[in-house]
């Protein structure tokens, strides 16, 4: 796998280097195997009875045993924590795509005293760490009695991604050609008409990008709920899967199925946006 | 902005009523500040009182003591001072550093390994293979803990059956209970979902150099070692030099694996900064030496991302 194994690629001759592909391809499978295996892993071990979970360790399951899924579903509720999951996902998005394109067009297109300031003051909260957030943001939701409601779930997770949402939006807005906005005043728009019938249909892309990523984020959000959501019934499907880590201890296949639940939509998500999401631009907006 | 773009932008709003009539440059003017509020107003009144407000007020939880019920005291900097004389913190800022350093090295190897792979060889299914490698990244942190729990257990966890199975008991392990393994075996975990980011940073940058630069080096008679390490790795510094600053600050914000792992233990052989945090003021209810905590951890953070943001100044992508 070192790079002294890989041949020269300056000679190409025709059958060589038919040979050297199949050969490079066949590392990246093996290596593709081993950073899958985890995740196969997973979804192997929910899918085993107990009793062949200690005969076969790694293996295929040999007979697919739903239990541990349909059990962990129902003596748990799941859909609830479901429920609040997507709930909480989808106003995410929706209020942070709405402030973004706002935003983003009122700092691309608009002009306004101060405004170098203002985008400093973003800038800052790119940078700021939620895990220290979450102190104050825990007292100030405590303070207008929003404990344990989405609210304490979804306006934080939307006022964080703003600066990532306005900046990216931004960028998009800023390279419009100044013409179409000129022509446009020329006939008579006003601001919103400029923002509704121009930037917007212009700047799609962006916002779905922000939508994805934001999307990503909140599904999996753990520290948030854990903080601010103390009502059981209110828990997300991330925050109740860290609980069973502490009741089902060394029940793993009933784990193992219960990852998949929150597993599973992520992967569909993944896999039917993937041209997105390999942006490399944006991908250091998935903070871990 | 009404005026044509050959005038200077920076010329007296007078000039614009000139040419147009004087109710109509009024009534224009006072449409665009409201449409201001409207567009800028509102997210960042938003982002204000829930992002900027939050970070003074947790400056200022810093500097008193309180238990989250009863009254507040003013203690000045001595929280900071207690932080300073407390261990646990220091061990978690060494933790934190070791984490930074493991997975820099970690997903920069890996990284770079598969990025060469990928855009340097003439293997088939680079698409493909791009989608499988950046998957972990994608799957929750919750997921992650089960998986790598279930892979480090103890009893019949699979990473120690296979090792009886290879004939190598006796290089069994608690994986996660003893002082000398836990972080290792975190680094391992956390390098498997963080790669993925530096390789498609890496393939970026591998992608976006220029060709004739190669092709000069293969014209003197570079090997592909040679024309990698001479040529193409000067080339792509800037997406190194980025991959370790946000390596380093994502591994001093780490949190959620290690408290769904291991909790920091054992004892406090795999505790973090965050979780320090996260300790001092909900578990512990010590909100000033927590909010003083969290005010360190910031700094550090601030510090590292100043150098992403100067960088970013100097060579515009």
């Amino acid at each position: 796998m070192t790079s002294s194994a890989v041949p020269r690629t300056h000679t190409p001759r025709r059958t060589r280097s038919w040979v050297i592909a199949a050969f490079m391809t066949s590392i990246l499978l093996g290596i593709a195997l081993i950073v899958f295996y985890p995740i196969m892993l997973l979804l192997f071990t929910g899918l085993k009875s107990p009793a062949e979970l200690v005969r076969n360790t790694f293996g295929i399951p040999q007979s697919l045993y739903l239990n541990n899924l349909i059990d962990v579903w129902q003596s748990e509720g799941l859909d609830r924590y479901l429920v609040n999951s997507i709930i909480v996902t989808g106003g995410v998005v929706v209020g942070t795509v709405v402030l973004s394109a706002l935003g983003g067009f009122g700092f691309g297109r608009l002009h306004f005293s101060q405004k170098k300031l203002w985008l400093t003051l973003l800038l800052l909260g790119l940078v700021i760490p939620f895990e220290t957030l979450i102190i104050p943001i825990f007292y100030m939701m405590r303070g207008m009695r929003l404990l344990s409601t989405y609210w304490a779930l979804i306006i934080p997770q939307v006022a964080l991604a703003l600066p990532f949402g306005i900046l990216l939006v931004r960028s998009f807005t800023v390279g419009l050609p100044q013409e179409l906005f000129d022509a446009a005043e020329l006939d008579g728009c006003n601001a919103w008409k400029r923002f509704r019938y121009i930037a917007l249909p212009l700047m799609r892309p962006a916002l779905v990008a922000v939508a994805i990523f934001q999307a990503i984020w909140s599904w999996n959000q753990y520290l948030l709920p854990l903080v601010v959501i103390q009502d059981p019934d209110m828990r997300t499907l991330p925050l109740m899967l860290g609980f069973f880590i502490g009741r089902y201890t060394t029940d793993f296949g009933r784990l193992c199925a219960a990852a998949l639940l929150l597993f599973l939509p992520t992967l569909i998500f993944y896999v039917a946006f993937h041209r997105q999401i390999l942006n490399a631009r944006l991908t250091g907006a998935l903070n871990y | 902005m009404a005026a044509p773009a050959t005038k200077p932008q920076t010329g007296p709003r007078t000039k614009i009523a000139v040419t147009r009539p004087k109710l109509t440059a009024l009534a224009r003017a006072r449409q665009e500040r409201s449409a201001t509020w409207f567009f800028v107003g509102i997210p960042l009144a938003i982002y204000i009182v829930f992002v900027v407000l939050p970070v003074i007020y947790l400056i200022s939880l810093s500097l008193v003591e309180w238990d989250g019920l009863g009254p507040m005291t003013f203690v000045g900097i001595n929280n900071y001072l207690r932080v300073f004389r407390d261990s646990r913190f220091w061990i978690s800022i060494q933790n934190n550093l070791l984490w930074s350093l493991a997975t820099v090295v970690g997903t920069t190897s890996l990284g770079l390994l598969l990025a060469l792979l990928l855009a340097r060889t003439r293997a088939w299914g680079r698409g493909f293979f791009q989608i499988v490698y950046f998957l972990p990244q994608m799957i929750s942190s919750v997921v992650v803990a089960i998986m790598w729990r279930w892979i480090y257990y103890p009893t019949d966890g699979p990473l120690n059956v296979a090792l009886t199975t290879l004939g190598l008991g006796f290089l069994q392990r608690t994986w996660l209970g003893e002082s000398q393994t836990v972080l290792p075996a975190l680094f391992i975990a956390y390098t498997w979902v963080a790669y993925g980011f530096a390789m498609l940073t890496f393939l970026t940058a591998i992608d976006a150099v220029d060709p004739n630069l190669l092709d000069a080096a293969k014209m003197d008679g570079a090997g592909w070692l040679q024309e990698t390490w001479h040529v193409l790795l000067p080339a792509i510094r800037p997406a190194l030099i980025t991959v370790f600053i946000i390596m380093g600050i994502w591994s001093f914000q780490i949190f959620n694996l290690v408290w769904l792992t291991t909790r920091g233990g054992p004892g406090y052989s795999s505790s973090v900064l965050a979780l320090q945090i996260y300790r001092a003021t909900f578990v512990e209810k010590n909100i000033g030496v927590g909010a003083a905590l969290a005010t360190i951890l910031s700094l550090i953070i601030l510090l590292l991302a100043f150098f992403t943001l100067r960088r970013s100044d100097e060579e515009p992508a």
